[in-house]
């Protein structure tokens, strides 16, 4: 069992449902990967209606808690409007709050995204902020109020995994209490299992799923890693060592070297 | 009389004193979910019958999509 935001959930993995090849599929992939909570975005409305209204149908049928993004903002204030607006649109006080500061990167801007959050941590939003793995930023959000942490792995959509392992690992071991979930930069099973191995609670992806050959089954696969690996975090790792150590007992063999 | 607001980024012309919630049921007759920022400032439901366009606002309608 896992607690999110005082809520409980079976599964550790988060999933967005944007980019899929179709609806059907996004829906097939989000039951294949056990999520419960599906992240969300909001957008203009065109005239007449669009395939929005199908999407937000669709997901409500299938009773899952939603997280709604703030993506594509770039300032607090922006951030803020969005959060409000989101809380209406999907009668959620959750919002995965992103405020970026850097194009190329999509990089959090740290100071955009702390002034968001203590305000709508002012607001009574349960705030899940998008940061990078930096130690001071994760303090002070935490000094505002926020009890999740959601630091990048590899920047959104690279899939190129869980490119700060040692910061993560630090962060885990600085609050041990805190929700720690890794959100974006995981492109493979084996980069959602490290992070579980790293003691991370959850992991939150997209693209890794809704960008494969066969997302169902991709969606599968992040199931099976997500598991695998938060079950070898509570068994414990063995230490690191780089000395070789010989694993079969050499007492009693029948010769020896000289 | 009617005055020019921009709505979703483009510029139209409605009838003066049109209150948001009749905007959004003219812009949107279907949709039953979509929230509303004027001028930057998020609007909650409860309050769109009560309040005015003016000349020059700024109206955002926007709806749930996919995310990530």
């Amino acid at each position: 069992m896992f607690e999110l935001a005082r809520r409980t959930f079976h599964s550790r993995l988060l999933v967005g449902s944007a980019q899929y090849p179709s609806l059907e599929v996004m829906r097939d992939a989000i039951a294949a990967s056990g999520t419960e909570v599906v992240t969300v975005s909001l957008r203009r409305q065109t005239a007449g209606g669009g395939s929005g209204n199908a999407f937000w149908r669709a997901l409500n049928q299938d009773r899952l808690a939603v997280l709604p993004n703030t993506a594509g903002c770039h300032s607090a204030e922006e951030a803020i409007v969005t959060a409000q607006m989101a809380r209406e649109l999907f009668d959620t006080h959750w919002i995965k709050l992103e405020v970026i500061g850097d194009d190329s990167t999509l990089q959090p801007d740290p100071f955009g995204l702390l002034e968001a959050a203590r305000e709508l941590l002012g607001q009574g939003f349960e705030v899940f902020p998008y940061c990078t793995d930096d130690l001071v930023l994760c303090d002070r959000l935490l000094g505002a109020g926020c009890r999740i942490l959601m630091p990048w792995g590899a920047p959104i959509g690279s899939g190129l995994g869980i490119d700060n392992a040692a910061r993560l690992a630090e962060l885990r071991r600085r609050y041990p209490d805190i929700t720690l979930i890794v959100d974006a930069g995981i492109g493979a099973p084996s980069h959602a299992a490290r992070a579980m191995e790293l003691g991370c609670d959850a992991v939150l992806l997209n693209s890794a799923i809704a960008r494969a050959g066969d997302p169902v089954a991709m969606a599968s696969a992040f199931k099976s890693a997500v598991e695998a690996g938060r079950r070898g975090f509570e068994a414990g790792l063995m230490p690191t060592s780089r000395e070789a150590r010989p694993s079969t007992p050499d007492i009693g063999k029948p010769f020896w070297h000289a | 009389m009617s005055i020019h607001i921009t709505l979703n980024g483009s510029r139209t012309s409605v009838a003066d004193a049109t209150t948001l919630r009749q905007l959004v049921r003219w812009h949107s007759p279907e949709e039953p979910a979509v929230a509303v920022a004027l001028n930057q400032r998020f609007i909650p439901r409860s309050e769109h019958g009560d309040v005015h366009l003016s000349e020059g606002d700024e109206v955002e309608l926007v709806t749930p999509m996919q995310g990530g």
